[in-house]
């Protein structure tokens, strides 16, 4: 006993500085633990889709944090260094502007297109024969300035090379053209079957409505999924995810692009389609959180998803009653849309005219029907066929909505959004027949479908605008 | 070589593990993070660049090392051009690399394009968000279609460069030696100034010469390829003959889905010959999608009636196109194993090239030399360059097996 009394005071000092060395450990350990780790590893929930849609490259306990500027960054480096030592040759700048337009592709940054551009312009220059990848990265950033007529003009003059007939499916899916984008399509995979070409394929059928041969494109792409291309197989399961979602199976469709941010975290367009797909299953807690975390992610850089986001964001708080909250947001989103459209060549159109159509001031109608004109001189797709007819209606013009409409079916496409407004349109001119078969028809596409939610006609209506 | 088919793909992923262990915080906070990048092209989809073939090369190992055993005979197999330096690439786990071979009796005989022994190289997967993983393959050894023998090893990744794997593999009694990984591109050649060249002749450009060495840029330095090395014992190639001469060429194959089928969508033997003389892609492609026996079908026919327009605008006439046409088609690459190798070490009285094609050898020039008789001798660019100039020049071979040079 004397013993421990003797050492007491020891062993409290002892204690104390024992503690203080605990606080001060915890507090460096703390500071050393990585939040946004522990935050992926607790609040993603284990996969619940079977191979090939389960991603086979992942270990649920071991969060993957992907920089997808980190390859491209390098390639610019690496270029830029060749450039330097061969200022005036063609081929080196061309690989720079490639790996600019790699970069914007992953970052979603309109900058890097007008680098890939202007280094393209100038390695055409300096080199105009044979200098496929100059030209290639011109039909690019045409495509992402749709203009997609210049697009398929400077495809032509790559001949058939993979290159070039990809640029032939995604500017032949734009302007409507879904046979030559079939063909296109059907050559690049038999030239080079990989998970993107086969995306490609699948979306050209999904284009064409022909649902068992996208499941099946789609189901192939994700059979040869390579762990070093994270985005594709991202972008695979975004697609088929909304394929699904259009067929009314929202599970699935939400599986699939929970299991796209398992893939690369934080990706801001599986976020914006979670956030999307949380809204249509009025889960506006969940939307909101997707949003808001998008916009984080997004908050320093210049993309156009940020519009898209405060439009998700600003159809939440209408649904949701909050009328003044939206038109705020509708404000913001509008001003961005307006400033790419003087600004630069990367204007948004069609999305501006979206805007307008939901937000549904009867000032605007107008000017949204002004602008689906004018973007139907440059593509002529199925969705902004349709944005075309809704804005022809919102104006009283309904047999050019028709007509519209009209053109949208003819594609082939299953879309229920598209078909409810076409039995929107036939009511309105009085077939109500039609009109009922367009609602069935509707609902079998979609049985899921909720013209509250998804037919912008209804939506901005239903609120009272 | 083939200088414009791929785009990026590839994988640099960075293995960080971050365990917080300081007080024995509980294990609800011990994170293994990794990060990962990504090489994809997303929406430019285009032939994965580890799909395509820039070079063959084959020789008698004796020829570049003369300490190596003889009878042996070194094949190499490049694929991914323009792999960007320190960077990992990796082979296509869904596609077959494959090695091609005749057995040629007679060394005057125009190629059949028979395939009597198929070197078939697979990979598997790599580990995933590794920055630098290794893959596992597979060589099987194929006689008329059947499998004679197979046996496994692993790729070196790029991190590893300097202690190279080099796989012993025994295939029916004979020692196989593979190599597979990123080594510099040891081609060269001043393609820029080459497609100038090319656009003057064909009369869309102004008529230009080659520069001079002091001026000319190969365009293939400072990048790196996937490179398959095998060391074969020549006797492995003969099976139940004698014959030693071999003609030789390269294909991959990629899976088209459940079916286990595999389709060509790459062939390549002598260099310069189909991106040389081809100028439509959709030619090229055609070309690539078939075995060197279909060259002389009706099929073909489009695509050497383009090859005789490109020999006539470098100042061919009928009889000399007739003669280089018979001399290079079909496409293969010829080897006398008796002989010392050599691009241009010998020909055939085709006037075909029989011995082969080593690393260093200047197969641009020969070619110019070739086709436009005489008139271009050069492009001016050589494997060690030229003094004072430094858009030319590649590191040193190594001294062993498997030669290339070290990865940038």
């Amino acid at each position: 006993m004397k013993q421990i009394s003797h050492f007491a005071p020891r062993l409290r000092i002892g204690g104390f500085f024992l503690l203080g060395l605990s606080i001060t450990s915890l507090g460096l350990s703390l500071a050393q633990v990585d939040w946004w780790m522990l935050q992926q590893r607790f609040s993603q929930q284990p996969s619940r889709l079977e191979a090939p849609y389960r991603y086979p490259y992942n270990n649920d306990s071991q969060p993957v944090r992907v920089n997808l500027t980190i390859a491209p960054q390098q390639e610019i480096d690496f270029y830029q260094e060749r450039v330097r030592l061969d200022p005036r040759g063609g081929l080196n700048r061309a690989g720079l502007a490639a790996a600019y337009l790699r970069m914007a592709q992953a970052s979603n940054e309109d900058g890097w297109y007008l680098l890939a551009e202007q280094n393209a312009r100038r390695s055409l220059a300096s080199l105009p024969f044979f200098n496929t990848e100059a030209v290639q990265v011109l039909a690019r950033v045409a495509e992402a300035q749709h203009d997609f007529r210049e697009s398929l003009r400077l495809a032509q003059q790559l001949g058939y090379s993979s290159g070039a007939l990809s640029l032939q499916v995604t500017s032949n899916l734009a302007v409507g053209n879904l046979t030559a984008a079939r063909q296109a399509a059907d050559r690049l995979v038999e030239r080079d079957p990989n998970p993107a070409t086969l995306n490609l394929q699948a979306l050209v059928s999904v284009a064409q409505g022909k649902d068992q041969q996208a499941l099946q494109q789609f189901r192939s792409a994700l059979e040869m999924e390579q762990s070093w291309e994270r985005l594709s197989s991202v972008r695979t399961r975004l697609s088929l995810g909304r394929f699904y979602s259009q067929r009314g199976e929202l599970e699935r469709s939400q599986d699939l692009y929970l299991e796209a941010l398992r893939i690369i975290p934080d990706y801001p367009l599986s976020l914006v389609y979670l956030g999307q797909l949380a809204t249509r299953r009025k889960n506006f807690q969940a939307a909101e959180s997707y949003f808001e975390r998008a916009q984080q992610v997004l908050k320093d850089k210049q993309t156009s998803l940020k519009t898209v986001i405060l439009v998700g964001q600003a159809r939440l708080k209408n649904l949701q009653g909050d009328r003044s909250a939206a038109a705020k947001l509708w404000q913001q989103a509008e001003t961005l849309l307006r400033a790419s459209l003087s600004g630069t060549k990367f204007g948004h159109r069609r999305e501006l005219a979206l805007l307008l159509l939901e937000r549904g001031h009867p000032q605007d109608q107008q000017e949204a029907e002004r602008l689906m004109q004018a973007e139907v001189k440059l593509r002529q797709d199925a969705q902004t066929l349709d944005t075309l007819a809704l804005a022809l209606s919102r104006v009283g013009n309904w047999a050019g909505a028709q007509r519209a409409i009209d053109g949208a079916l003819r594609s082939g496409v299953r879309d229920a959004v598209i078909v409810h407004r076409a039995g929107v349109i036939a009511a309105k001119l009085g077939d109500q027949t039609a009109a009922n078969q367009y609602f069935q028809r509707a609902r079998a596409i979609d049985p899921a479908f909720d013209p509250q939610i998804q037919d912008l006609t209804t939506l901005t209506t239903a609120t009272g605008s | 070589m083939k200088w414009f088919s791929g785009r990026g793909v590839g994988i640099v992923a960075l293995s960080l593990g971050v365990a917080v262990t300081a007080l024995g915080i509980n294990a609800a906070t011990k994170v293994n993070e990794v990060i990962a990048s990504d090489h994809d092209d997303g929406e430019t989809p285009s032939k994965g660049r580890n799909r395509n073939i820039t070079d063959l090369y084959v020789f008698r190992e004796v020829d570049q090392n003369k300490n190596a055993k003889p009878g042996d005979l070194v094949f190499v197999f490049n694929t991914n051009p323009r792999s960007v330096a320190r960077q990992q690439y990796y082979f296509d786990p869904n596609a077959r690399y494959e090695i091609n071979l005749t057995r040629v009796a007679d060394i005057n005989s125009r190629p059949t394009g028979q395939n009597d022994v198929t070197l078939r190289f697979s990979f598997a997967a790599p580990p995933p968000n590794q920055t630098f993983g290794q893959q596992n393959l597979t060589l099987t050894v194929l006689n008329g279609g059947r499998t004679v023998g197979s046996g496994t090893g692993v790729t070196t990744p790029i991190n590893q460069a300097r202690r190279p794997k080099l796989n012993q593999i025994s295939i029916g009694g004979n020692q196989v030696t593979v190599f597979a990984g990123l080594r510099e591109d040891p081609f060269f050649f001043d393609v820029e100034q080459y497609f100038r060249v090319r656009a003057g002749a064909l009369g869309f450009g102004p008529a230009v010469g080659f520069r001079p060495a002091a001026q000319a840029l190969d365009f293939a330095k400072g990048y790196n390829v996937n490179a398959i090395v095998v060391r074969v014992p020549r006797s492995l190639l003969q099976g139940a003959t004698n014959v030693t001469t071999f003609d030789a060429w390269l294909t991959v194959s990629v899976r088209t889905g459940n079916s286990g089928a595999f389709r060509q969508v790459e062939r390549l033997a002598r260099p310069a010959i189909n991106e040389g003389l081809i100028v439509t892609n959709d030619f090229l492609n055609a070309f690539n999608s078939i075995p060197p026996s279909a060259d002389l079908s009706p099929a073909a026919a489009p695509v050497l009636a383009e090859a005789a327009k490109t020999l006539q605008a470098l100042g061919n006439n009928a009889q000399e196109i007739n003669t280089l046409v018979t001399a290079l088609i079909p496409d293969v690459m010829r080897i006398d194993t008796t002989q010392p190798s050599g691009y241009v070490a010998g020909v055939n009285s085709l006037n075909a090239p029989v011995r082969g094609r080593k690393l260093t050898d200047d197969v641009i020039d020969n070619t110019l030399n070739l086709v436009t008789k005489g008139a271009v001798r050069s492009d001016n660019v050589s494997y060690t360059g030229a003094a004072g100039n430094p858009a030319q020049g590649h590191d040193p071979l190594v001294r062993s097996f498997p030669y290339l040079a070290l990865p940038n």
